[in-house]
């Protein structure tokens, strides 16, 4: 395990449940992330996967369970508290302002750390330059993929100390996955800790330190990326044919 | 072969489509027929999207024209296009939140079809393509309470319940499970057999290996290439300009 000495959890959860429309989505789920780790969470759709990053982003209420975060208890905070203290969620699809240019958009995420803003954008300029000579236009106008690339990039804008990706490569071509993927290590080298959700997840996977497979909101198995990849009951069920 | 029947069911002439100073589409021309499945690729901010919404009405081009089924149909707004057999989905899902599957289903099954159907036939229909879709035990669950994957879903049964002649999918296996994507598959190749035409944009390779009949890579706002799908995969173009230089070892789609 890397950072051995720096081993106090990032993100701890211990129990947490959930309930939406009286039906259970998460049952006493735990899981831990260590600093600067690739934690990745992988499951098939209805797993309970959104609402698990939901719930850890401040936006869902668990009914049980403790959620610490750098070591304080976090479940009764809002969402934005959350945000203030690196805990950073991005949500799957496409969700930009669509009036705001790709700039303003960007400038959104960097609300509560304004001095990190010229840092950010340079980070964010370097994994999507695509991006950069766009800054100036509506982010309504752009296309699907460039939309999913601003709703990452201003995630990445809010100094996050814990990133939480729902589904980040969805709608993102072959060529762009295998750039993101290749931001990981810088990201890792600025202090970000990843937490990384979806279904298709090979490349992911085949970083990740920490890995979850989650099912009908529980978590059914725990090692790292590589070894949850040779797992046949994974492969069975999820991994591309 | 289903691409060896003659008849046009689509032809894209000379498409031309530019937003401000920046040109989306340039002179792009292809046809697609009866029965034919075809894949748009190519990298995010291509023009496919763009392309899509001037077939199915939603935009019109600034030059150029669109043929479908021998007729000229630049200008037709989408519902007239609905009617006349022409059904698409959206990147982002565009269904109705607060309506429950089944509701959003027969809107294409009863508003969108002339003459209309009796609502008790309009409503089977409806119950039909969702089971056509896997979904009919969701049938009562409200649209914006299903996952994103489930919602593409309602919307594919929403737009086969319009009986179309040709579906234009726009990235409908996003977030799909390996086992839903091979259903998916086998479900459109089933359409296809009983005459339905696709035009279908994805980046999930997996699943245009095994429907389309040919693969069209825009890049720019242009066909940079064409051909069955094993051959576009090694073509240096397209993989510059779409796949990655790393793809054959990650093969296996998005991720």
């Amino acid at each position: 395990m890397p950072d051995a000495a720096n081993s106090t959890p990032l993100l701890e959860v211990r129990h947490l449940s959930v309930i939406l429309q009286k039906k259970r989505v998460l049952r006493d789920l735990s899981l831990t992330c260590l600093p600067h780790q690739i934690v990745a969470i992988v499951g098939i759709e209805g797993a309970g996967k959104t609402t698990l990053l939901k719930a850890l982003g401040g936006l869902q209420r668990p009914v049980a369970g403790r959620i610490w975060f750098a070591g304080e208890p976090v479940e009764t905070l809002p969402a934005w508290e959350m945000v203030r203290r690196g805990l950073v969620y991005v949500p799957e699809g496409m969700r930009v302002f669509p009036e705001m240019t790709v700039l303003e958009n960007l400038e959104v995420g960097a609300y509560l750390v304004r001095r990190e803003l010229k840092t950010g954008l340079d980070r964010v300029c370097r994994i999507f330059p695509e991006l950069q000579d766009r800054l100036r236009r509506p982010a309504g106008i752009l296309s699907g993929g460039q939309q999913r690339m601003v709703t990452l990039a201003r995630g990445l804008m809010s100094a996050p100390r814990l990133l939480m990706l729902d589904e980040p490569f969805m709608g993102l071509s072959p060529k762009l996955v295998q750039r993101f993927c290749d931001s990981f290590r810088d990201l890792r080298q600025a202090g970000v800790t990843l937490l990384i959700s979806g279904q298709l997840m090979q490349r992911v996977l085949n970083v990740a330190e920490k890995a979850y497979l989650q099912e009908r909101g529980r978590i059914t198995f725990a090692g790292t990326g590589p070894h949850l990849l040779q797992d046949p009951h994974l492969q069975e069920i999820i991994l591309p044919v | 072969m289903a691409a060896s029947k003659s008849q046009a069911c689509l032809e894209v002439r000379q498409i031309k489509k530019s937003f401000r100073d920046q040109t989306v589409l340039r002179e792009v021309s292809f046809s697609l027929g009866e029965g034919e499945i075809l894949g748009l690729i190519g990298p995010n901010g291509a023009g496919k999207t763009t392309l899509f919404n001037i077939i199915s009405g939603w935009q019109r081009p600034d030059s150029g024209s669109v043929v479908f089924c021998g007729r000229e149909t630049t200008a037709w707004p989408p519902d007239r296009l609905g009617r006349a057999g022409l059904a698409r989905t959206f990147q982002s899902p565009q269904i109705f939140p607060d309506m429950s599957a089944l509701e959003n289903v027969l809107m294409g099954a009863w508003l969108r079809r002339e003459p209309r159907l009796p609502l008790p036939r309009a409503l089977e229909e409806a119950g039909h393509c969702l089971f056509l879709v896997g979904l009919l035990d969701r049938r009562h669950a409200l649209a914006r309470d299903l996952p994103l994957a489930q919602q593409r879903l309602v919307e594919l049964a929403r737009a086969l319940a319009t009986r179309p002649r040709l579906l234009l999918l726009d990235e409908i296996a996003a977030g799909f499970s390996r086992a839903a994507v091979q259903r998916l598959a086998a479900g459109l190749l089933k359409l296809r057999d009983r005459g339905l035409t696709l035009l279908l944009t994805d980046h999930l390779f997996t699943l245009l290996e095994a429907v389309a009949d040919r693969l069209l890579a825009l890049d720019r706002g242009e066909i940079i290439a064409q051909g069955p799908p094993a051959s576009l995969i090694r073509h240096p173009e397209v993989v510059s300009a779409y796949l990655g230089t790393r793809y054959g070892a990650n093969a296996g789609g998005g991720a």
